[in-house]
């Protein structure tokens, strides 16, 4: 019985041990289940609030405080809980609770206008909060932190999860981001822009906004393996860049590190759920002021006709320019939300249907005019923009069981443009767009090489998910159920690839065999499609008096053929996951996960460009350019892969976590261990084709003629020739530790001390093999005196990073003033390359038929492999070491006139010289200051 | 060599008269209007913040004088609350934060503030911008904190542009350091700077603890030039003090100082070339041509101080006195990235003193003195040498006096003093010595009236400057440094008129009071002196502002 099977089985059997348990604990049901009561209250002059809507996060408990601010909650799940109490015009309170297997906790929540002034505000990572409905490991992110985090997208607020590197805040590169894994330079594989480690880790890393997936896998923004021109800021190929949500529209992120639920697929590092913000609330306004980047936000929700009907409406317009003393680029990102809930049926507070609606606008625009002082014709362009239409619709049916449906369209409309100034020598050119002889041109001198992508990726989502929550019983605190079904159709309707033919962009890679891309239609290309059902569980119970909760589900991916649900299944993927967490110890858990997960290809995988072939049959050069002729031949080879599939991952983890309280600190210690065991990546494949040599007549100088061919050919011999093709043969293995320890707070101080942490070793390897650099390959190809040049064995290479973040809050509530300092250090950061890279590490070597020809070990110093031994090309002896660093960065926030609130921020504030998080040895790492301001406006409505 | 001497009279008047003085928006490094307060480096201020207000910064330089412009004193004082004398408000000794600000007219207070200046004109030195627009915000507040504690703090944030820049993109060229690197050319810059500054004091019965801390950072750059510059600082500094209640009043007390500046200038000709100049003192300097690679400098500084504080009550006179001694060590070099590099070395020491009266004429009247003294040495260290290149000695005294009285309806400021600063610099390697010693007598008042709920203030102010002192002769000297150095240092030794007038006009809105602010300065030189091609023309600076405080 395979493994997947197994866990499949141990599934299903745990799932039945917790719907037993739970039925046997239902039988045995105390009376005085937990609950929690208490006063809502205002913090200047402590008069109660009614009207508050007091929730626990992660659960559907839900009530109003009453005119004298009162309030219970019943039948709260016993364990670590958050209650959260909001009102209009004020700041959301969140107090962390430790509720008891039985009885009574009496809170006192206090409002305040603005959350600087509250007491247990949090403005770093939640350290008990949870992911909903998770039990794997995660970072959970809210509002205030949110707001206390200098940052101008979502990168910048995942700088609280452990391990990420800080940076400074802007829309200055492109932003995809990478889970519990490190990207390493290059890619496995020698063809340029084939996926990497980072590109891997990045687009395996689920974005998942207001509970509908973001996806790249229709984003077809890059030349693929042949590209010269290209575009510094795209994405395509890896992970969302983030610089789209911006980080003020963010009421809440959680970041499931550990093993996702069933419910989340098409990912292989982890899943980041992000909640925007979407509810009443008075109108609110924030400008940030950098040297760099100018950023303004609005946001305001309010009750349409009825309190069942509310609608929130957020604006960001954010520029980030680049130092103008090196370019006159900027970015300019423009994000728009509209989110509306509607309730029908039931109470305000438990409606029976439930309609959340979004409406999602953005742009992102990066613009490098050309600066004719530093070089002349070189512009770059790029013009990312949106919509993005998600309904989730919940019917609540009886007290425990919910359906839920959700579906999204998401339509992007990208425009790409680079140019440069480009010089080449003489060289034969055809326009051919079919296979087939022709008399070709001479491409020469100075150009202007441009080129367009117009991409035009589409997503159509729809999800449908059942939900049952099962009685809680004395012993078993909470039991969910869910069961799904999702339907995922992603395409791109873009014009494509264009360019002026006669003035290629990439004519610098022809080399008398290999060709240049042709324009092409994205349109043209296939859909990804895909179905996936999923059943996923989660319960808990006491074992031997210890709590224990379980998550635990099934998931199927299918890829479909031909773009269609109802055509063939190309590729499918089963993945059981199992999360559980034990409690021997209200302030002692243990967590541990094993997991399934799968990653689709992207679209361009699937439909990769075909690749053309110009070989020079006839190049004729003389002075006179009548006289000149040149005919080639162009092949066409298709390097699509019909077994191309799912990338399957495999994550595990298990970890403890000591929690205190506020008094008390915590700590928190995750091992993790996650691999991608059949990456995509591009396989270089030899084969050969022919070219013709003819003789030529009518070719006296200065005859004016460029003379002609004699047919048939005089001779043909075969050329070698390196097609370009994805497979499933990449591995990424990511292993670490996270730590997150919180030291009591000083009470004399008000000060908390705080240390995040990970130790991350990225493994990337192939077993595919490896003709080494372009260099050798374009001289086998054209050289007929090389009959053979060597190859070598996949390739393998390991990174290690070590990244701890030390933070030091210290918050006066009388004051509304919080500092934070930020230390962050990097240690024994390294990049090595595994693979044998000596003059006898070939493993054997490939003729100008293409035919492959090992070589044994015992065999590769003999003197007839001479020509062989020449060290592998390109990557002698690679190991990077950077010098363990640090840098320290300081926020300050303070409350000011209109209960308004203003934040100055320095990164990098002591200007440390030395590396950081990546760049070049010698690079010198940026300092960023500035200042933001906040400006609600409720007090102006009362 | 030959020596100049001035006729001013004014250089040998003693200082007896008042001031309360608060630097205007600043557009450039330094831009210090004298005073005996000597409260910051780059005087990044606002016009609504009076001396007494800006001199308990951390960030306040430690055995550095600066080389400030020649300009008149711009107070700010009779509608912020009463000035104080204290240890704290006088340099800053964290352990007396309490006690200080809890004698002052309010426990509680604050202001924002935005302000645009623009200044031009010729009569400038070469590391001076030829004009400069300015918008900055700023604020400063305090409030207590507990029962015990009181907390103040205080923010700049300003953008500028310069266009014609300086030959140099150093942050702070007219510092007591003699080694700065220029260049060729004066590219339109742009340029970021941000300042925050806080301190938290307790008070513990006889007891008196505090915390001062605060960040300057800035970022400049050129544009729209092949020659780019690029330039960034960061000055965090941190102090910490305790005082305690002796006998009769009387309060001791001591404090330590720490900061670090950090300075990178980039220099990326490509694909133009420049010509860049080691600037060493009083040498000729020396021309290095930069083609094709990027030139990066980091000035490294490094400055501890430490100093008692004594503070008391008699006759209805609040005195207070301070004592402080430091020392610095800055290090400029041009290869980071090397483990030996040649490095340019200064190390300067110095002591500062302050002494400061406070006493009232009436009920509604307050007076107030505030003498200083200043001095500092110290050796330099070239890069290209070995052994000890130049020696700096530098004092610097001044004394102002302040009288305020406010009424229901007016009020009335007036001020004066003088300011004394002498600097010797011996270039060994030179074999030359330059001396200036410049004397700043000045004066100022303004009114204020209150009438239908607006407030009314004009001011006007004044300061002849007179220089003396020897130079190297300029004839014997390469074009390089009659272009760079020498009308800096004629500049010091120039007979100088500046004068300021503003005008305010407040009206409460709401619960906030809003204050417009016009101010006009100028600086001209009274003889101009073209053997030491000492700069000519006139220097002005025009300032408008708008400000909210509850």
């Amino acid at each position: 019985m395979s493994v997947p099977i197994r866990l499949a089985v141990a599934t299903i059997n745990l799932l039945a041990l917790a719907s037993t348990s739970a039925t046997i604990a239902a039988q045995n049901a105390p009376q005085n289940r937990p609950f929690i009561e208490g006063v809502v209250a205002a913090r200047d002059g402590e008069r109660p609030v009614p009207l508050a809507t007091i929730t626990v996060e992660g659960t559907a408990l839900v009530v109003r405080s009453d005119s004298a601010g009162r309030f219970r909650l019943l039948d709260v799940p016993a364990g670590p809980q958050v209650v959260v109490a909001r009102r209009v015009g004020y700041a959301v309170t969140r107090q962390p609770v430790l509720v008891p297997p039985f009885g009574r906790v009496t809170l006192r929540l206090m409002l305040a206008v603005s959350s600087l002034q509250l007491d247990q505000l949090i403005v770093t990572a939640d350290r008990v909060g949870r992911a909903r409905g998770e039990v794997g490991t995660a970072t959970v992110i809210d509002r205030d932190a949110i707001a206390n985090q200098v940052a101008a997208s979502l990168q910048g607020i995942l700088e609280l999860v452990p391990g990420v590197p800080l940076s400074a805040p802007g829309l200055d590169a492109a932003q995809p981001f990478a889970l519990r894994a490190l990207a390493e330079p290059g890619a496995p594989t020698g063809a340029a822009g084939a996926p990497g480690a980072g590109s891997i880790g990045s687009s395996g890393t689920l974005i998942i906004l207001d509970g509908i997936p973001l996806s790249n896998n229709a984003n077809l923004q890059s030349l693929g393996v042949r590209g010269e021109v290209v575009p510094g800021a795209s994405t395509a190929g890896q992970g969302i860049d983030l610089r789209r949500i911006p980080a003020t529209a963010l009421e809440r992120v959680e970041v499931i590190r550990g093993v996702p639920s069933a419910r989340w697929g098409d990912l292989t590092q982890g899943a980041i759920i992000v909640d925007t913000r979407a509810a009443t609330t008075a109108p609110e306004f924030a400008f940030r002021n950098d040297p760099r980047t100018k950023e303004g936000n609005s946001v305001a929700g309010r009750s349409l006709f009825s309190e069942r009907q509310q609608l929130t409406a957020t604006l960001n317009v954010t520029k980030t320019q680049a130092t103008r003393s090196l370019s006159n680029a900027g970015t300019i990102r423009t994000a728009a939300q509209l989110a509306h809930r509607g309730t029908l049926g039931g109470t305000s507070l438990t409606p029976r249907v439930t309609a959340d609606s979004r409406l999602d606008v953005w742009r992102l625009r990066y613009d490098a005019p050309e600066r004719v002082d530093l070089e002349r014709g070189r512009t770059s362009f790029q013009d990312d923009y949106g919509v993005r239409f998600g309904e989730r619709a919940r019917w609540q049916i009886g007290a425990r069981s919910q359906l839920e449906w959700t579906a999204a369209v998401d339509v992007q409309q990208q425009r790409t443009r680079e140019q440069r100034l480009l010089i080449r020598p003489a060289s034969p050119f055809t326009d051919r767009l079919v296979e087939g002889r022709q008399i070709g041109s001479f491409l020469e001198g100075q150009y202007l090489g441009a080129y367009e992508l117009l991409g035009a990726p589409r997503l159509a989502y729809s999800r449908l998910e059942y939900r049952r929550d099962l009685p809680t019983r004395a012993r078993a605190d909470l039991a969910t159920l869910r069961a799904g079904l999702e339907l995922r159709r992603e395409w791109n309707d873009g014009d494509g690839y264009q360019f002026d033919i006669l003035r290629p962009p990439q004519a610098g890679n022809f080399n008398g065999v290999n060709g240049y891309d042709r324009p092409r239609r994205f349109s043209d290309l296939s859909a990804l499609t895909s179905t996936a059902a999923y059943i996923d569980a989660r319960g808990g119970s006491r074992v031997l008096g210890v709590p224990v909760e379980v998550q635990a589900g099934l998931r199927a991916d299918l890829l479909h053929d031909g773009g269609w649900w109802w055509e063939s299944v190309r590729s499918m993927l089963a993945q059981p996951r199992l999360a559980v967490q034990v409690t021997p110890r209200p302030w002692f858990r243990l967590r541990g996960g094993v997991g399934l997960v799968g990653k689709l290809p992207t679209v361009t995988q699937l439909s990769p460009s075909p690749q053309y072939f110009d070989v020079v049959n006839v190049n004729r050069y003389p002075p006179n350019p009548s006289e000149r002729l040149a005919v080639l031949t162009t092949f066409i080879r298709d390097p699509r892969n019909a077994t191309l599939g799912i990338a399957r991952a495999r994550k595990q983890e298990v970890g403890f976590e000591l929690d205190g309280g506020a008094r008390r600190g915590m700590l928190s210690v995750t091992a993790f261990s996650d691999a991608v065991l059949d990456a995509v990546i591009s396989r270089r494949e030899v084969g050969t084709i022919v070219r013709e040599r003819f003789a030529l007549v009518d070719t006296g100088l200065g005859s004016g003629r460029p003379g002609r061919i004699v047919e048939p050919a005089r001779s043909a011999e075969p050329v070698p020739i390196f097609l370009d093709r994805f497979v499933n043969a990449g591995r990424l293995g990511s292993r670490g530790v996270e730590v997150v320890a919180v030291a009591p707070v000083i009470p004399a101080l008000r000060t908390r001390v705080e240390l995040s942490g990970a130790i991350v070793e990225t493994r990337f390897r192939t077993d595919d093999i490896d003709f080494g650099s372009a260099q050798v390959t374009n001289s086998f190809q054209l050289d007929s005196t090389i009959v053979r040049i060597p190859y070598f064995n996949g390739r393998r290479t390991r990174s290690q990073r070590t990244i701890l973040t030390w933070r030091v809050v210290h918050h006066q509530p009388d004051a509304g003033l919080v500092i934070t300092g930020t230390l962050q250090q990097s240690l024994g950061a390294s990049f090595v390359t595994e693979h044998r890279t000596d003059s006898v590490a070939f493993e054997g070597y490939v003729t100008r038929t293409g035919s492959l020809v090992p070589v044994a070990a015992a065999q590769r110093i003999d003197a007839q492999y001479r020509d062989l031994r020449s060290g592998r090309p390109g990557l002698t002896g690679v190991r990077l070491r950077r010098p363990d660093d640090w840098l320290l960065s300081l926020q300050v926030a303070k409350s000011i006139i209109g209960d308004g609130r203003l934040s100055f921020y320095f990164f990098n504030v002591l200007d440390k010289l030395a590396v950081f998080g990546g760049g070049s040895v010698n690079a010198v790492p940026s300092a960023r200051f500035g200042a933001e301001l906040t400006i609600p406006t409720a007090r102006w409505w009362k | 060599m030959t020596v100049y001497r001035s006729s001013g009279i004014a250089s040998r008047i003693l200082a007896l008269l008042a001031l309360n003085v608060a630097t205007a928006g600043r557009t450039g490094a330094q831009e210090l209007a004298p005073g005996a307060w000597n409260t910051r480096v780059d005087g990044a201020a606002s016009p609504s913040r009076a001396a007494w207000l800006e001199s308990w910064s951390p960030l306040r330089a430690i055995t550095d004088l600066g080389r400030p412009p020649h300009r008149a004193p711009v107070p700010r004082g009779i509608d912020v609350p009463a000035p104080a004398v204290g240890a704290f408000l006088l340099a800053g000794a964290p352990g007396a934060i309490s006690r200080d600000l809890s004698r002052g007219d309010s426990l509680r207070w604050g202001v924002i503030e935005l302000t645009q200046t623009t200044e031009r004109g010729e009569f400038r030195r070469p590391f001076d911008a030829g004009r400069s627009t300015l918008q900055q915000a700023t604020g400063i507040g305090w409030q207590p904190v507990g029962a015990r504690g009181l907390a103040i703090g205080s923010f700049v944030v300003d953008q500028s542009r310069l266009e014609p820049s300086a030959f140099t993109s150093r942050v702070t060229p007219y510092s007591a350091s003699p080694f700065v690197l220029a260049d060729s050319v004066t590219p339109a810059m742009e340029r970021s700077h941000a300042r925050l500054e806080g301190a938290l004091g307790l008070r513990l019965g006889e007891w008196g603890v505090g915390l001062s801390a605060g960040v300057d950072a800035r970022q400049d750059n050129s544009v729209d030039s092949p020659i780019r510059r690029t330039a960034r600082q960061a000055i965090p500094a941190a102090m910490i003090g305790l005082e305690r209640t002796v006998f009769a009043g009387v309060r001791l007390g001591l404090f330590g100082r720490w900061t670090e500046q950090v300075e990178t200038q980039q220099l990326n000709p490509s694909p133009g070339a420049t010509t860049y100049y080691a600037i060493q003192g009083i040498d000729r300097p020396v021309p290095y041509l930069l083609a094709g690679s990027a030139l990066l400098t980091r000035i490294e500084r490094r400055a501890t101080a430490y100093g008692a504080t004594v503070s008391g009550r008699a006759l209805g006179v609040d005195a207070t006195a301070v004592w402080e001694r430091g020392q610095r060590a800055e290090d400029q070099f041009s290869a980071p990235f090397q483990a030996t590099r040649p490095t340019d070395r200064w190390r300067p020491s110095g002591q500062a003193a302050r002494i400061g009266l406070q006493g009232r004429f009436s009920r509604r009247g307050q007076w107030q003195i505030v003498g200083s003294y200043d001095a500092l040495s110290g050796d330099a260290v070239r890069a290209d040498l070995t052994g000890l290149a130049m020696q700096v000695d530098e004092h610097r005294t001044s004394a102002e006096v302040l009288l305020r009285w406010m009424g229901d309806r007016a009020g009335f400021l007036g001020f004066g003093g003088l300011t004394q600063h002498d600097r010797t610099l011996l270039d060994f390697v030179a074999r030359s010595t330059a001396r200036t010693e410049r004397a700043t007598p000045f004066a100022g008042g303004e009114a204020v009236v209150r009438s239908k709920g607006w407030r009314i203030a004009v001011g006007a102010s004044a300061a002849i400057a007179s220089g003396s002192g020897s130079l190297p002769p300029l004839a014997s000297q390469a074009p390089s440094y009659a272009r760079l150095v020498a009308p800096a240092l004629s500049y010091e030794l120039a007979n100088v008129t500046a004068w300021s007038a503003w005008a305010r006009a407040g009206r409460r809105v709401g619960g906030t009071m809003i204050d417009v602010t016009a101010r006009f300065e100028q600086a001209t030189p009274s003889a101009i002196d073209v053997a030491r091609a000492q700069p000519a023309g006139v220097r002005q600076r025009l300032t408008l502002g708008v400000g909210a405080r509850p």
